[in-house]
């Protein structure tokens, strides 16, 4: 039986459902294209993605928030 | 399909690892592709060349240590491009963690593979050019080799 440790892969954390771009960027092959502030629609894997490349943030901007 | 050229290929990144080291375990993740990709550059494993010459006899030559290649992708840059902000999160990721690669083929023939990317390093090469993105993704596992569907 081995017991060797299995190598590290990239950070693959639950992404919230709901996520905001964090600045403007484009997807070249889903062809779509995000603008920062406003949510961003796609599954849960792209959204890993773009989370690990610092794209989205759960957090909405404070701008986009509606008046309490 | 027979000859094919290298326009309409991709390459796309993914942060997740496959469940198993074949074509469904690679081809259930989801992929962002680098856009404005002019390169990718060469796909495959080599072998070390161990060689014996007996006194009697020809040299025999058996294969050694395998290594699985790396490649060099070169992008036009851009910032707003999702796959190549994901290349340089790879490359500015200082543990050792493994990224999920695919390349798909004009034919739409695929090769998967896991690897890390050695930097990001940008060039600037005077006023005409378009600055240029060239990491190196140094692959790290056997390339899967998905068949054109």
């Amino acid at each position: 039986m081995s017991t060797a440790k299995p190598e590290a892969t990239a950070k693959t954390e639950a992404t919230p459902k709901q996520m905001f771009a964090t600045r403007d960027f484009n997807d070249a092959g889903a062809e779509k294209s995000f603008l920062a502030g406003k949510p961003v629609d796609a599954d849960d894997a792209t959204l890993a993605n773009y989370a690990a490349a610092g794209l989205v943030s759960a957090e909405q901007p404070k701008a986009d928030q509606p008046a309490a | 399909m027979g000859l094919q050229t290298g326009a309409g290929s991709s390459i796309a990144i993914s942060i997740a690892a496959p469940a198993t080291q074949d074509i469904a375990g690679y081809a259930a993740l989801t992929y962002t592709e680098a856009g404005n990709c002019e390169k990718i550059g060469t796909i495959g494993a080599t072998f070390a060349k161990t060689e014996f010459q007996p006194l009697k006899g020809p040299k025999q030559k058996l294969k050694g240590s395998a290594d699985y290649g790396s490649l060099q992708p070169q992008f036009a840059l851009d910032d707003t491009d999702a796959g190549q902000t994901l290349f340089r999160t790879a490359a500015d990721d200082e543990t050792n963690a493994l990224y999920s690669t695919r390349v798909t083929y004009q034919s739409g023939a695929r090769r998967y593979f896991q690897g890390r990317v050695f930097g990001w390093p940008e060039t600037v090469d005077g006023a005409d050019p378009v600055m240029m993105a060239t990491p190196t993704v140094e692959i790290c596992t056997k390339v899967v080799r998905a068949p054109a569907a």
